[in-house]
């Protein structure tokens, strides 16, 4: 229930910059999800949010309010740590109340209170196990319960469901996802996989070396990237140079691309003449007939997945489109095809340094 | 199966004649241990192994002996001490440790385990002068002061290693939950580094118990610790009541030995 | 970061206790070996190089000194000789075997130095069980006068070292992945060459400390000679405890100490030199 900024976070290791200016913000009840690979600082964002980090530029702060000076103990936060972070000596239901405990609730309240968020979580009846006698979802929700119980302002979670298995996964996100929606906790989530976070959040900060691609929805994320990188990491995408760019207006440009010109719409403020890219998502291109498309190319590679064909189409410039056709589309090697595009789903972006 | 040895487990009369060279190795290990137990339970007056016949005669002897006694009493006193103190500075030393990292680590290592790697005669004899300047020379302080700081790596050790066990992820969750630095000591890491905790008490009791160059320059005047008391017995005696006294040494090592596979197994604790 | 954690300040007693008690002393040792010899306190007023002179000057104190880094020597070989066998064995072993045979190499290391002596004296009386077997076996005719010998003295420190040489090779063994013999094997290698080549070598991670921490222990050990060796002969402890509790020339003593230690080093360092590039290799 607390709107959480984050501006300009630096976070420097010796001779390592691991943090190089994070800013994002999550409104009140929001889900963000920081979304990067290994090594962008995602997870250092995270740990500076909960205060086990202290950053060495920048600002926190929950509701306006500063909380750098705050250490870790009084932040309110509850956070969930990927390895779930169970005390191997204490049953479940203690994991669960130590929180409370630790705030000297009454035994009575402490009790309901852990038994409502097991019921919450579906651990009912486990309460006495230790955590290595439970599976690995049950431990995870564990740690959910664990955190959710003492109704923090804020939940952080650093890459819960990496540990699970792809089916248990699905399952626990959308528990994950359901609780945060219900208590309307504003929540940060952090994670490397791509369809998690486009599912589950409200908003999406997708990092690169420590800084902030860009943060936005996940449909803008997807539809309309900020750069390469992002638009590589949230889905499969096709890149063609284009050259002449030239801007009409806020956001629309005309541009010549592998021996044709369009008209499309973009990241706006590309200046004129400057490199640029085409973003095309294959379920924005359809094979047609060689003089109907706005491509011409030759297929180089054709694969019968079952459901569908999947082929890859050079382009006159040395370019190659991929895409998927209808499984039965009469295309094999060597053939010329046209390709048509949906141009609402074709996208320009700047060419920016990796 | 070791890697260094699994290959040749089936050849024949090369590897009895091996065994035969283990097991005489073997007994060299324990053959001394084996001959002060037997001889402190002859019936006769000499210290001889096999012994003649059985009795605890010496045994009664041994209690008897107001300087072994008191060697005895003094070595549990001050092994007492050592242990409590040896725990608790290892135990603050194994939690400022942990935070530690990279080079940093190892040289605090090498640091706690110092009196370890210099040689207990160059310890023993800087202490007694340094004892001296400070006015502690051939006190019984002074004597606790040289055991502690002697057993003091052994504790660490083993607590050390008990801490490198709980994750950082624990102390964090704690924290995150709203506990205090104390809170998270007593409720969470200290349950969990128990065993080592008390392993690194055993084997501080133990050292403490068996040091004799150390305690020898340090003693205070009219006072031994057992060993030291031991030593002078057999300079001057040769009898079986040594043997008790040297028994009981073994039964502690031997309970401590039982005491650590019980906490932690010995193969993890050496 | 600017202030260091002050979780770090736990650390100060302990670092207290080791400066204060371990290295401070030591320090002050190496100034009280150039003390003058006092007449009524252990040590004079001022300062000199007499005792160092001294020492270095008398072949008796030469001789001292290299029979007690010989002898240490001869301790640490023979120790790696008992030691190997047995740290071999016991990589093998598992379960309740490799408790029970880690219990026999640690209670000895937990009852004390006094003690397993003590045990060596009863072994090697004239009429204990050592001359029992050999008259019985028809090797000697009378029994051997071993107390009071070198040859005891020396029996006695590889028995007391045996435990400290054994666990890092013992854990440098178990660190040999198994696929390295199968894979030696599989190119034609006997169980000599798999030894000689690949065994011997990756266990020097193991043998090296082993080596270093006995041979150290071994030169400084005073309570073995003490006790097993007599009066007979010298070696550098005991005539430094001599020179501490019996005639009180406290800064003889510590030159005699620092003499001692210096050598060690020395040792050692030529030692780690020699063996640099195998160790170098070996690590992996």
């Amino acid at each position: 229930m607390a709107t959480v900024e984050v501006r300009d976070l630096r976070k420097r290791y010796h001779n390592f910059l691991a943090l190089d200016g994070v800013s994002l913000k999550a409104e009140s009840g929001q889900l963000v999800t920081l979304l990067g690979p290994s090594g962008c600082g995602k997870s250092t964002t995270l740990r500076c949010l909960a205060g086990f980090l202290e950053p060495n530029g920048g600002e926190i702060t929950v509701e306006g309010e500063s909380i750098l000076s705050t250490p870790a103990n009084r932040r309110g936060f509850g956070v969930v740590f990927q390895n779930y972070a169970l005390f191997p000596h204490m049953t479940v239901a203690e994991n669960i109340g130590y929180g409370l405990k630790l705030q000297k609730v009454s035994k009575s309240e402490l009790t309901t209170r852990v038994n409502e968020v097991m019921d919450l979580v579906r651990l009912g009846g486990l309460g006495d196990r230790l955590p290595r006698e439970v599976s690995g979802g049950q431990q995870q929700r564990v740690a959910l319960a664990r955190a959710l119980v003492l109704k923090p302002k804020l939940l952080l979670l650093d890459e819960p469901l990496a540990n699970l298995d792809a089916r248990l996964r699905d399952e626990v996100r959308w528990l994950i996802r359901d609780l945060q929606q219900q208590s309307g906790i504003t929540a940060f989530y952090v994670t490397h996989d791509q369809s998690e976070a486009m599912a589950m959040s409200d908003m999406v900060a997708v990092m690169k070396a420590g800084r902030v691609a860009q943060f936005a929805t996940p449909r803008e994320i997807y539809q309309k990237p900020t750069e390469r990188y992002v638009a590589d990491f949230t889905g499969e995408a096709n890149f063609l140079p284009c050259t002449d760019v030239t801007p009409h207006g806020e956001g629309h440009y005309s541009i010549a691309a592998a021996g044709t010109t369009l008209d499309l719409d973009g990241v706006p403020g590309i200046a004129a003449g400057a490199p640029a890219e085409l973003l095309l998502r294959p379920e924005a291109l359809e094979l047609t007939a060689p003089e109907a498309g706005t491509f011409r190319g030759i297929v180089t590679k054709s694969a019968f997945l079952g459901s569908a064909l999947h082929c890859e189409i050079t382009l006159p410039d040395d370019s190659v489109l991929k895409l998927s056709a209808e499984p039965n589309t009469p295309v094999s090697k060597g053939d010329t095809v046209g390709i048509a595009i949906d141009r609402s789903h074709a996208w320009l972006m700047p060419e920016v340094a990796p | 199966m070791s890697g260094a040895t699994s290959a040749f487990s089936h050849q024949g009369p090369v590897n009895i004649a091996f065994g035969a060279v283990i097991v005489l190795l073997y007994v060299f290990l324990m053959a001394p241990l084996v001959m002060i137990v037997g001889a402190s339970f002859t019936g006769g007056l000499l210290i001889d192994f096999p012994p003649q016949g059985l009795s605890l005669k010496w045994y009664f002897e041994f209690f008897e002996r107001r300087d072994l006694v008191d060697g005895l009493l003094m070595s549990l006193r001050i092994g007492a001490i050592t242990a409590v103190v040896t725990m608790t500075v290892a135990m603050m030393a194994a939690l400022a440790g942990q935070v530690l990292s990279g080079r940093l680590s190892g040289w605090f290592q090498l640091g706690m385990t110092l009196p370890l790697l210099v040689p207990e005669l160059l310890t023993a004899v800087g202490l007694l002068f340094f004892l001296y300047k400070i006015e502690l020379g051939k006190t019984v302080v002074g004597l606790q002061m040289g055991h502690i700081l002697m057993s003091f790596p052994y504790a660490y050790v083993s607590i050390a290693a008990a801490m490198r066990q709980v994750p950082a992820s624990l102390e964090e969750a704690s924290a995150s939950l709203g506990a205090t630095g104390w809170q998270t000591f007593r409720l969470v890491i200290l349950p969990l580094v128990m065993p080592g905790l008390a392993m690194g008490g055993i084997f501080a009791f133990i050292n403490s118990f068996d040091l004799y160059t150390i305690s020898l320059l340090l003693k205070p005047l009219g006072g031994n610790t057992l060993p030291l008391a031991l030593f002078d017995f057999l300079t001057y005696e040769f009898k079986p009541t040594a043997a008790a006294a040297a028994t009981l040494s073994i039964l502690l090592s031997i309970l401590g030995v039982a005491i650590v596979q019980k906490l932690v197994g010995l193969q993890r604790a050496f | 970061m600017r202030l260091p954690s002050p979780r770090l300040l736990l650390a100060i007693p302990a670092i207290a206790l080791i400066f204060v008690f371990m290295i401070l002393p030591i320090t002050n040792m190496a100034e009280m070996s150039f003390r003058t010899t006092g007449t009524k306190d252990p040590f004079g007023e001022d300062y000199t190089l007499a005792h160092y002179l001294r020492i270095f000057g008398d072949t008796y104190y030469w001789g001292v000194l290299l029979r007690s880094l010989l002898t240490a020597a001869t301790v640490t070989v023979l120790c790696l000789l008992v030691s190997y066998p047995i740290a071999w064995h016991m990589s093998k072993a598992k379960g309740m075997k490799a408790v029970f045979l880690y219990a026999c190499i640690a209670s000895p290391l937990m009852t004390g130095v006094l003690v397993r002596n003590f045990g060596w004296m009863i072994v090697a009386a004239l009429n204990g069980p050592l001359n029992e077997t050999l008259m019985a076996l028809g090797i000697i005719e009378r029994p051997l006068r071993l107390l009071f010998t070198q040859g005891l003295v020396i029996l006695a420190l590889v028995h007391v070292f045996v435990p400290f040489m054994v666990l890092p090779i013992n854990n440098a063994l178990r660190n040999i992945s198994p696929t390295l013999i199968e894979a030696s094997t599989a190119m034609g290698a006997t169980r000599r060459d798999v030894f000689r080549d690949i065994i011997l070598p990756l266990s020097f991670p193991g043998i090296y400390p082993g080596v270093i921490l006995v041979y150290v222990l071994a030169v400084a050990a005073f309570v073995t000679p003490a006790l097993l060796g007599g009066q007979m002969v010298s070696y550098m402890p005991t005539l430094i405890i001599g020179e501490l509790t019996g005639t009180f020339q406290w800064p003889f003593g510590s030159a005699l100490a620092i003499v001692l230690s210096l050598s060690t080093v020395v040792v050692v360092a030529i030692f780690t030199a020699l063996t640099a590039k195998l160790m170098e290799r070996s690590k992996a």
